[in-house]
C-alpha cells in the first residue's frame, strides 16, 4: 500500500536506512524510518521488521540483513533466499546444485556439509567458506587428473592447511557476519581472505568483470593458456610447450596475505624473462 | 635471506608489464588487464614455492611478483625488467618487517 508517506527506504548492509524516496521523487530522511509508512514489498507486511531500531529506541531487537528485503531471505514461495541458491526448509536442502560444483561437498543439494550445528551457509555456496577456494582447487585436481590435476589437487589440500593454520578459521563466522551485515566483522574477513588493498583492486575490477575468477575458471584458462604438451618446470609453475606463456599456482601464490589468493598467467620472452605478468584472483564465487 | 633494490624514477619504462585480470585472450570481452602500480622497490626472498622477486609501490602496495628458480635469476630478471632504473642490491636485516620495506630502503640506499 503507497500511502502519502509512503516511501522507499535505502538500506545498507547492516540493515540500516541511510536515506529515503518519495514517490514524488523527492529525498527522504532515513531517521523517519521507524515512523514513516514504507512501501509494502511482496511476502513482506510488515517491512518495518526488517529496519534497524534506531539508537536509544531501547529495543535490542536489531534484524538481521541478509541481502534481500524478505523475512530471513525467505520468499513468496517460503524458500529462504541464501544469495546464490534458495534453500528449502522442509526438505533441509538446497533447491538448485551448487554453483561451484562438488567443491561446496560431495553432495551438491545438501546443507552445511550436512553439519548445520557447526557449520552455517549464508551464501549457498559451501562452508567455511575461505575453504571454497582450496576445496575447488582440490576437487577440481581431483577430477581433471594429469599433472596440473595433481599439483591443484595439492595446492589445494596446503591451501587448507594454510588457513587452519593461521587461524582463518574465523571466515565461517565472517560469512555469517556478511549474511547478518556485521559490516565491521565481514571487512576483517574480507581483508583476511582477500588482503586490504588487494580487495580494494579486485572490487574495481570487478567492474570490468576481469579481476576474479574461480577456482575452475582460472584452471581451464590455464589449460588454454599453455595448450598442449605443456611442462611443469617447478611445483606449481608449468609452461607451454614453445616456451612462450606460463601459468603459476604456487602455494605461495594461492597462500598471499598481501595479495590474497591468485595465480598468474604469464607471457616469457627468448631469454626466459617474464615480460607479461597477469594477476588473477580467485573467488569461490 | 632477503634483498632489496630501489627503482628510480626516470624516463624509461620496465620492459615488464603486470597487471590484474585475465589475458585478453582469454577474456577478449573485458578489454586489457588493469596495470599495477610503479614500483619502488623490488624485493628478493624465498620461501617453499621458491625464490620470488617482488616488486612495491612507494607507499608499499603490491606491485606485481615473478617467480624465480634462484636468486641470480631474480636479480637477471630485475635488470632487464628495470634496465637503467634499477639501483644497488641490500641485503635487509631479518629486524625489517615487511610493512616497512620502503621505509627502509628510502633511507638505506637514498
Amino acid at each position: 500500500m503507497i500511502s502519502d508517506q509512503a516511501r522507499i527506504v535505502n538500506y545498507n548492509w547492516g540493515g540500516q536506512g541511510e536515506s529515503s524516496v518519495f514517490p514524488n521523487g523527492q529525498a527522504g530522511d532515513a531517521s523517519l524510518g521507524n515512523t514513516a509508512t514504507e512501501i509494502d514489498w511482496p511476502a513482506l507486511t510488515q517491512a518495518q521488521t526488517y529496519f534497524t531500531p534506531g539508537p536509544g529506541s531501547g529495543s535490542n531487537n536489531a534484524k538481521q540483513w541478509l541481502g534481500t528485503f524478505v523475512a530471513n531471505g525467505q520468499g513468496t514461495t517460503g524458500m529462504l533466499y541464501r544469495r546464490n541458491r534458495y534453500f528449502d526448509p522442509n526438505s533441509g536442502q538446497f533447491t538448485q546444485a551448487d554453483p561451484i560444483g562438488i567443491a561446496g561437498g560431495m553432495n551438491a543439494f545438501g546443507f552445511a556439509s550436512g553439519d548445520p550445528v557447526n557449520f552455517s551457509d549464508p551464501f549457498g555456496l559451501c562452508p567455511p567458506w575461505s575453504g571454497c577456494i582450496a576445496q575447488a582447487i582440490a576437487n577440481w585436481g581431483a577430477q581433471r587428473g594429469g599433472t596440473l590435476g595433481a599439483l591443484a589437487l595439492n595446492s589445494g589440500a596446503a591451501l587448507n592447511g594454510a588457513f587452519e593454520a593461521s587461524g582463518i578459521n574465523d571466515a565461517a563466522s565472517g560469512g555469517e557476519a556478511l549474511g547478518r551485515g556485521d559490516i565491521k566483522a565481514a571487512a576483517g574477513f574480507l581483508a583476511l581472505t582477500f588482503g586490504g588493498e588487494a580487495f580494494k583492486g579486485a572490487k574495481l575490477l570487478k567492474n570490468v568483470h576481469g579481476g576474479f575468477a574461480t577456482p575452475d575458471e582460472a584452471l581451464r584458462g590455464a589449460e588454454r593458456w599453455l595448450g598442449e604438451g605443456y611442462q611443469e618446470l617447478d611445483k606449481g609453475v608449468f609452461r607451454s610447450k614453445d616456451g612462450i606463456r606460463q601459468f603459476r599456482m604456487t602455494v605461495h601464490d594461492l597462500t598471499d596475505s598481501k595479495k590474497g589468493a591468485h595465480v598468474h598467467f604469464e607471457s616469457v620472452g627468448k631469454d626466459g624473462k617474464v615480460i607479461q605478468n597477469a594477476h588473477v584472483y580467485l573467488n569461490p564465487e | 635471506m632477503r634483498y632489496l633494490a630501489l627503482v628510480r624514477q626516470t624516463d624509461l619504462h620496465p620492459a615488464t608489464r603486470h597487471s590484474v585480470g585475465l589475458p585478453t585472450e582469454l577474456e577478449p570481452r573485458t578489454g586489457a588487464p588493469i596495470p599495477m602500480g610503479w614500483p619502488r622497490i623490488v624485493l628478493i626472498h624465498s620461501d617453499e614455492s621458491g625464490i620470488f622477486l617482488d616488486r612495491y609501490t612507494h607507499d608499499g602496495q603490491p606491485a606485481g611478483d615473478t617467480w624465480h628458480s634462484s636468486i641470480e635469476e631474480a636479480k637477471e630478471q630485475a635488470a632487464e625488467e628495470y634496465d637503467g632504473m634499477l639501483g644497488e642490491w641490500l641485503v635487509v636485516p631479518e629486524s625489517v618487517p615487511d610493512d616497512k620495506l620502503v621505509e627502509f630502503a628510502e633511507q638505506s640506499l637514498r
